[in-house]
């Protein structure tokens, strides 16, 4: 039989090592603040886990919404359409707040990449929630950026919001 | 399992026989209705004297006689496409929706048979108040496409519209103030014969048109991979008809 020994040093958590005992009896050493640290560690750790499943439900709608919504111009691959559309470019990516108004309402502005200057409006995508936007936001700058966390869909509303009373 | 009884491999055997006797007739019969790619619209039979003898000629359904103006600011008509395999389509410059994926794969196909002497390409806008010669020009050289082998053309709007249904769409194009972008059409890419004539294989495609209605059509779906790797495939197939005449 074996028993762990637990110990707290100083805050931090810490195995001390595995002892082995020849008894029948398993003595596990754990004081009751000891159990609520771990209890704190594994809260912690499945609240880790249920984002992760909810940045993959982001990404998976994401990938949807793109190919209706994007992909005709912007390409299945994000590659664009030669001179016509661009492709989707990570130093636009960086800015994940611009991305939602650019969505929901269009991009008037020229684009430059790889030396390349693209004129064309891109037009706005009045009839898409919030939430979706925040899902596209998300699988592109995942996938095409430099991100791994999910775009809040509180961020896009409150983005929206600040957009439309500035535009008053 | 070592007594296997002679009856089940003598009836293994046949199965083998059948299965090679199918194969070799299935595909010889596959090649043979293959040769020809068939030829769509409607036909008249016309009564025609040869020899003091009468004889039945069909006439096919063709392409009728046009004038638009394209990318360059040229007049472009009939005599444009006399004696050439070409591709058609309908589209608009500042559609928001199938026709970036169309122009997608009509470039696939352009690239395909680039300077191929006896192809050619006629893109039509819908919206010819917008899509001047000047910007149907830009658009065309963003695409990457300069030259004479693919035609961007715009004119009187009610002769672009007119000549759609010789070319059998599936959907009329029109304004409609629902849609994205004002105006509606359907992905078909048409392949016309030097003869003018619309060819395209059988299988069917399913169109839903803005009531939802379900129309089967049997050109070439140009927002598909599938689609166009056919049109590919069988723009090949009419230019070896071609060259065994």
């Amino acid at each position: 039989m074996k028993s762990l020994e637990w110990k707290v040093q100083s805050g931090k958590f810490k195995v001390q090592g595995l002892k082995f005992k020849t008894q029948n009896s398993t003595t596990l050493q754990l004081k009751t603040q000891n159990f609520f640290l771990l209890l704190l560690l594994f809260t912690l750790a499945s609240c880790q886990d249920q984002q992760t499943v909810k940045r993959d439900q982001y990404l998976a709608e994401g990938f949807g919404l793109y190919q209706t919504h994007c992909a005709n111009c912007h390409g299945k691959e994000g590659k664009g359409l030669a001179g016509l559309y661009p492709k989707i470019d990570p130093n636009y990516l960086k800015n994940r707040s611009d991305l939602a108004i650019w969505i929901k309402f269009g991009q008037q502005k020229p684009v430059t990449i790889d030396g390349k200057t693209y004129a064309r409006p891109m037009p706005g995508n009045a009839e898409l929630k919030e939430l979706e936007i925040a899902e596209i936001i998300t699988y592109v700058t995942y996938t095409w950026g430099a991100e791994t966390a999910l775009y809040p869909t509180d961020s896009v509303a409150l983005i929206l919001e600040k957009y439309r009373l500035a535009q008053k | 399992m070592k007594n296997y009884p002679r009856k089940a491999t003598l009836s293994n055997l046949y199965y083998v026989f059948c299965f090679v006797a199918l194969a070799v007739f299935g595909t010889s019969c596959g090649t043979e209705s293959d040769a020809r790619l068939p030829i769509w619209g409607n036909r008249d039979a016309v009564a025609k004297m040869v020899n003091g003898k009468e004889t039945i000629d069909t006439v096919y359904h063709t392409i009728p006689p046009f004038k638009f103006v394209n990318q360059y600011g040229d007049t472009i008509t009939e005599a444009a496409v006399k004696g050439k395999i070409y591709v058609a389509d309908f589209f608009f410059t500042s559609c928001p929706t199938i026709c970036p994926v169309m122009k997608r794969q009509m470039l696939r196909v352009y690239q395909k048979f680039k300077d191929a002497p006896d192809v050619v390409f006629l893109s039509h806008s819908i919206d010819p108040d917008h899509d001047t010669p000047a910007v149907l020009k830009k658009y065309a050289t963003e695409l990457g496409v300069t030259g004479q082998q693919w035609q961007f053309l715009t004119g009187n709007r009610k002769a672009i519209y007119g000549i759609s249904s010789s070319y059998l769409v599936a959907q009329t194009p029109g304004e409609d103030s629902t849609v994205a972008g004002g105006f509606v059409h359907d992905g078909t890419f048409i392949l016309i014969d030097k003869e003018g004539r619309v060819r395209a294989t059988n299988e069917p495609y399913v169109v839903v048109d803005k009531d939802g209605n379900k129309n089967l059509l049997s050109r070439y779906d140009g927002t598909t991979d599938t689609g166009v790797n056919q049109l590919i495939k069988d723009i090949e197939k009419l230019r070896k008809e071609y060259e065994e005449k």
